[in-house]
Parts: structure tokens; C-alpha cells; sequence
């Protein structure tokens, strides 16, 4: 599993607009890319955890597999929650090609996912 | 925005607003102050937003207060002022009486009124005498914030630069938005050198929209997309046709996307339609309704709501993302945070959170998407 997200992540840190990307895996560990210096991969394993254990706050969800995304002035970053509980965090400038193809990478990490089980 | 929705209370508001005052900063006076004459014959009010709008204004305004008409005229006459926000319901001369004479002896002076006596007929004879703007008094320090950024808006306003009356910060957006939340009704004509549209606003619903051979959401996409140009506030007038339904927040909402795709058209970043479609996960499917809508102040009084059954709840899931965001742009530098998108099987929901105003939008026709 940690290999394939790891190959998955590095293929992906490259896109145009991709600043990092990273997966908290069910077991609390974590992967990161990161593609510029100014968005460590550090502090996005920081915002990994802090999401997963906020999220658990949040009203009862309906659904195993959760999308959202966090629009900012310049920056955007998209949460996906696999049904096994590994959450996958991109963080893209906005109005890029990665910022565009957030949807498909959520997808393919879906896949990637129902590959792996 | 922080409006009011219901009547002023008078003096026990406005202790509780002046006990929650910020404590006064050291700051530099600045070289050219705004002028401004807030006329209202209850001297409690006046003093109260004397004290706090020149407080939050970093004293770049100078407010002047007059106690009735006849005052304020004479005032008027001896010194120059910028804006004045006058009361509707004051003795002898009242508030519409007042403002036709200004408008006929100083034409180019800004005109507001802020009022806690609120009616749509004296809010068109407002507007029909000269009025920018026609707000009802607010009733909690968020209400007076969402005043003062608008009031602060209008006396910065300079011709040919951006929207005309209003810019920036409070937009045609907060405009429609403000006219909604106070259930006015009221065309909003915009125009610019090139196309001239109008918004309908009945009973703080939009009901139509025209521009160009463009009607219903079209057309108000095509509105709130421009980048400059004029708008007016003018009395309620019953539209040849309705074109649009729906939840004027949505339909904010909505605009706010599609401006946000048409600005990445334009800067070339996207491709074609179908590859845009496919990229965004957060599309609305056809036929998708909006189940619950929610309306907050910054700090979580709620403002309007609509098919919420668990406001509550609502107001927590705010305000924890509200907290989140605030930590993940602590981590990374993304600028200011302006929405999430929330998306699972369930369904759809969008919540927006701003200092001044939270909104929830969920769509979708089963279980909770959060």
C-alpha cells in the first residue's frame, strides 16, 4: 500500500500548479511531495493530521467516501476520504492544470484505492 | 452581513454595542479625514456610532452629528461633507423632506439613510429622492460593522473606477445579497459602455434578470461577472416576465462559480468545456435542489435560515471550519479563505466563511452530506 502511494504521489507532484501533495495513512503515518519550497511537505503532514482529528468533530457523515475542497485567495487544497480511512491531501495553485484536474486526481485516488483493497 | 432583520431596540442595544467596543488603538491621524454628518434626532445613537465608526475607520473619518434637519442644513451650508446618513423619522422635517432638499442644494453629496423604522414605501421615496443607500439600523456589533464597511465603501467611492457607488469590499454581490437578507424589493440597473442589464428583487427574492438578449441566470451570471461599470439601486418595479426561482443564495453562490470559471476562461488557464466538466468533481449535476440553506454573522448569530432544522449544529460545523482554515493557512501560505466544497454520495454543500458573514448551502435529496 505505501509503495503504491508513494509511486502514485511522485508521479503527480510534477503536474503545472501542484504545490504539495501528501496521504495520512489509516495507521496515522504519513507521505508527502513536495514540488516548491515555500509548501514543505512538513507543514502539509501538519495540516493532514490536524484534518483528520478535526474532522471527527464535524456532524455524522452519510457517506464512507468524502471530497472537499478548500478555496482560498490563492491556493487551493482538496481532502479525499477513502472508505479505509487513508486520506489524501493536494494543495494546487488556483487556476492551474492541477487546479482544473483536481476532480480526476480524486478520482484516480479513489481507483488507486479500490485497486490496493 | 451582519443586517438587521427586525426593529431597532433603542438605548439597551445600544449600551450592550458600546460595552462591546474595542479598545481604542494609538494611532497616527491621518492628513485628509472623510467628512461625515449623521443626522437622527435620538443623540444616544449618534454618539454611539460617532464613537464607534471613527473608531474602526483608524480615524481617517471625521464624523459630524446633527440632531435635526434644520441643524444639519446649516451645517451643510458651512462646511463640506462628503456622505450624510440621516434618519427617515425625525420631527418637523423628516428624513425624505430632508434629503429632497439636499439633493436639489448639493447634488454631489453622497446620501444614506440608516433607519430603524423600515418600510418599502419609505424606502422607495428614499431612493426615489436621491438616496445611495437604505439600510435598516443594525442590532448587534456585527450589524454596525456590516454598516460601517458599507458607508466606508460609499465615502471612498470616486467616479470611473471599478463600480460606481460601490466597490471592492461591498460589491454588487453584498448589494444583492443585502437587499435579499433585508426581503426588499428593488431593481438594480448596472450598466457599462458596453451593456446596460437589471436585477429584479422582489420581497428579497430574485426574480429576474435581463441583459442583452440574456435573461434569468444567464443573464445575472453575466451581471455579477463585470469587472466595472455603474449600478443603481432604484424603487421596485414589476418585471415583464419572472425568470428565475430559487434561493437568491444559491443563486449567489452559483454566480460566484461560474464568475470564477469565466475569470480562468479569460486568463486562458482552462481548456475546452467538456475536459472542464470532467475535472471538476464538484459540478452540480442536473436537477440538483438546494435542501437547506443557513445565514450567520461572522460570530455565529444566526441571520436567516431556511429548512435548517439543526441551526445549532450548522453554526458549529461553521465555525469549526472557520477554525480550520484559520490553521491551514497558518501552515501554508494560500491567502485569504473563502469557501469549502463539501461532495459524497449524499450529495452537495458549500459552506463560505467570512469575517463578516457565514453562509451554508447543502444540496441534494438525502441524508447529510456532512
Amino acid at each position: 500500500m505505501k509503495e503504491i502511494f508513494g509511486q502514485w504521489l511522485a508521479a503527480r507532484v510534477s503536474a503545472p500548479g501542484m504545490l504539495v501533495c501528501g496521504i495520512r495513512q489509516s495507521d496515522g503515518s504519513c507521505l508527502t511531495q513536495g514540488a516548491v519550497r515555500t509548501f514543505p511537505a512538513e507543514q502539509l503532514e501538519k495540516i493532514l493530521h490536524t484534518f483528520a482529528e478535526a474532522k471527527l468533530q464535524f456532524p455524522a457523515e452519510s457517506g464512507a467516501e468524502i471530497w472537499s475542497k478548500w478555496i482560498f485567495d490563492e491556493g487551493q487544497i482538496c481532502f479525499v476520504t477513502r472508505p479505509d480511512g487513508n486520506l489524501l491531501a493536494l494543495v494546487v495553485r488556483s487556476e492551474t492544470d492541477a487546479a482544473q484536474n483536481l476532480g480526476n486526481l480524486a478520482g484516480e485516488f479513489l481507483a488507486l484505492a479500490a485497486a490496493a483493497v | 452581513m451582519g443586517l438587521c432583520l427586525g426593529p431597532w431596540n433603542g438605548n439597551l442595544r445600544i449600551k450592550k454595542i458600546v460595552s462591546a467596543k474595542i479598545e481604542p488603538e494609538k494611532v497616527t491621524r491621518p492628513s485628509k479625514q472623510h467628512q461625515i454628518l449623521f443626522v437622527d434626532d435620538e443623540r444616544a445613537f449618534l454618539e454611539t456610532v460617532s464613537t464607534l465608526f471613527v473608531d474602526w475607520s483608524k480615524q481617517t473619518w471625521k464624523v459630524h452629528i446633527a440632531t435635526s434637519a434644520d441643524q444639519a442644513l446649516q451645517f451643510l451650508k458651512d462646511q463640506m461633507v462628503e456622505l450624510v446618513v440621516v434618519d427617515i423619522n425625525m420631527p418637523v422635517l423628516d428624513g425624505v423632506q430632508f434629503l429632497r432638499v439636499v439633493n436639489r442644494r448639493f447634488p454631489d453629496l453622497k446620501k444614506a439613510v440608516l433607519t430603524g423604522h423600515a418600510t418599502e414605501t419609505k424606502r422607495s421615496e428614499c431612493l426615489a429622492s436621491g438616496a445611495e443607500l437604505f439600510i435598516e439600523k443594525p442590532q448587534s456589533s456585527d450589524g454596525f460593522r456590516a454598516i460601517f464597511a458599507m458607508l466606508d465603501e460609499l465615502v471612498t467611492w470616486t467616479p470611473r473606477e471599478g463600480f460606481q457607488g460601490m466597490l471592492r469590499k461591498v460589491g454588487l454581490q453584498d448589494v444583492i445579497q443585502m437587499e435579499c437578507l433585508g426581503r426588499n424589493s428593488s431593481v438594480l440597473e448596472i450598466h457599462n459602455q458596453h451593456l446596460r442589464g437589471r436585477v429584479y428583487i422582489e420581497d428579497g427574492s430574485i426574480i429576474h434578470a435581463g441583459v442583452g438578449d440574456l435573461t434569468g441566470e444567464p443573464a445575472l451570471h453575466k451581471l455579477l461577472s463585470l469587472s466595472g461599470g455603474s449600478f443603481q439601486l432604484q424603487p421596485f418595479e414589476a418585471p415583464l416576465q419572472r425568470t428565475i426561482q430559487g434561493q437568491w443564495e444559491f443563486l449567489l453562490m452559483e454566480a460566484a462559480r461560474v464568475r470564477d470559471e469565466m475569470s480562468m476562461q479569460a486568463a486562458g488557464a482552462s481548456g475546452a468545456e467538456t475536459a472542464e466538466a470532467e475535472a471538476d468533481g464538484a459540478d452540480q449535476p442536473d436537477g440538483v435542489k438546494v435542501v437547506e440553506t443557513l445565514i450567520c454573522s461572522g460570530t455565529g448569530e444566526v441571520l436567516h435560515a431556511w429548512q435548517s432544522s439543526e441551526t445549532d449544529a450548522r453554526v458549529g460545523f461553521l465555525k469549526a471550519l472557520s477554525a480550520l482554515s484559520d490553521r491551514f493557512a497558518q501552515e501554508l501560505p494560500m491567502g485569504k479563505f473563502d469557501r469549502v466544497e463539501i461532495q459524497n454520495a449524499a450529495g452537495r454543500c458549500i459552506a463560505q466563511v467570512h469575517a463578516d458573514r457565514m453562509v451554508f448551502v447543502r444540496m441534494g435529496t438525502e441524508g447529510l452530506p456532512v
